[in-house]
């Protein structure tokens, strides 16, 4: 307890604590004394120095501000390129994206390659539908499954192209389920006319 | 100049606020010594030498900002502090591990005396740097507790317990050297 009130009251603990606290203020003394006369501090000759101490600071935080200029400059370039770019392109930079692209344009391919022949099959489809000749209606239907296994085909890649779709939350309409009706109608045709087995 | 040399540090000080260079040329020689010995535990001798003198130009430049109210002297070892700080330990040489007496002798032939006393590079020798730089602001420069905590950035309390653990640290190896105290 002593000791704590000794320390809080900044008093020397003892007689040799009081003897050194006295012998470091005469040795300070001393120190002072022998200070008085050795330095010749003139501010007029440091100021020669000023100007590079200064200057240099100044370069430097001139610098500093140069950088952040070009920083903000920059980053106000980004910014304005991204607002600029559509949004279907920036999507591209999300991971899985383009991968996805890659498919729908493959899926156009394909729809672009069938196209012609999708068309063709279509044109005899309605041209063998046109019944002349009643004892050729077998063979005539037979000449119809291209068209139709084209018309499947076709709904085949719609299918593909919406699952792979970009509109994520698509609404497809019910009734436009095509794939359906015409696998129905080739069904009906292969079972009840060509008398052959049904194939999906 | 010999008029403005009976004068305090404080109306030396106000001289240099008025643009009197004379007066601050004499406050810088009267404190030139005394912070280079309060930066010693920071630095080597050279280094300290630099600091102190970026600590005038500092203070020479900040002159306008000191209260004339308040004494000098902390204001001044504020600003030390400060440069020594933002200087940085990492590019200057950690005080020599042991000032050692060639070195001193050197810097005592260079300016004709000793700089430092006995005791007090004991003091430097073995007390860590800021316990040196609390028992000189108070043993040597004569400033309150409270100058000092506020100097150091510390407690009023925390500067007493540091000079009392100094003391005793410094008493107990004076006296297995034979430094007389």
């Amino acid at each position: 307890m002593k000791k704590i009130l000794t320390i809080l009251r900044n008093q020397p603990t003892d007689s040799s604590d009081l003897k050194l606290i006295n012998t470091l203020r005469d040795e300070a003394k001393r120190e002072r004394l022998n200070d008085s006369q050795k330095i010749d501090f003139k501010i007029e000759s440091i100021n020669q120095e000023r100007p590079n101490i200064f200057q240099e600071s100044k370069s430097r935080r001139k610098a500093s501000q140069l950088k952040l200029i070009y920083a903000f400059g920059f980053t106000c370039l980004i910014i304005t390129l991204l607002a600029l770019i559509p949004q279907s392109k920036l999507r591209l930079l999300l991971p899985g994206e383009r991968e996805k692209l890659d498919m729908q344009l493959q899926v156009w391919n394909e729809i672009g390659e069938l196209k012609e022949e999708i068309e063709t099959s279509l044109l005899q489809h309605n041209e063998k539908l046109k019944i002349y000749n009643l004892e050729n209606l077998e063979i005539e239907w037979q000449d119809h499954l291209p068209g139709y296994e084209a018309l499947i085909s076709i709904t085949k890649i719609k299918n593909e192209l919406l699952r792979i779709s970009a509109f994520e939350n698509i609404r497809v309409p019910v009734n436009s389920d095509l794939q359906f009706l015409y696998q129905k109608e080739l069904d009906i045709i292969k079972e009840s006319i060509l008398t052959l087995g049904s194939e999906s | 100049m010999s008029q403005l040399s009976k004068k305090s540090d404080e109306d030396l000080a106000n001289l240099s606020q008025k643009g009197d260079s004379d007066a601050f040329n004499l406050l810088a020689n009267r404190y030139w010594h005394r912070i280079h010995r309060f930066l010693l535990p920071m630095f080597d001798h050279a280094t300290a030498a630099d600091v102190t003198q970026q600590t005038l130009l500092r203070a020479y430049h900040k002159i306008h900002l000191f209260n004339n109210k308040h004494t000098f002297a902390p204001w001044l070892f504020t600003i030390a502090r400060r440069v020594a700080i933002n200087v940085g330990k990492k590019e200057s040489k950690r005080k020599e591990t042991s000032l050692n007496d060639e070195t001193l002798s050197d810097v005592a032939e260079e300016n004709g005396n000793n700089l430092i006393q006995p005791l007090w590079k004991l003091a430097l020798e073995i007390l860590h740097e800021k316990s040196y730089q609390a028992m000189r602001l108070h043993y040597a420069e004569d400033l309150s507790i409270r100058e000092i905590a506020k100097i150091m950035g510390k407690t009023e309390t925390g500067i007493k317990v540091i000079l009392f653990r100094s003391r005793q640290k410094l008493g107990a190896t004076a006296k297995i050297r034979g430094i007389s105290s």
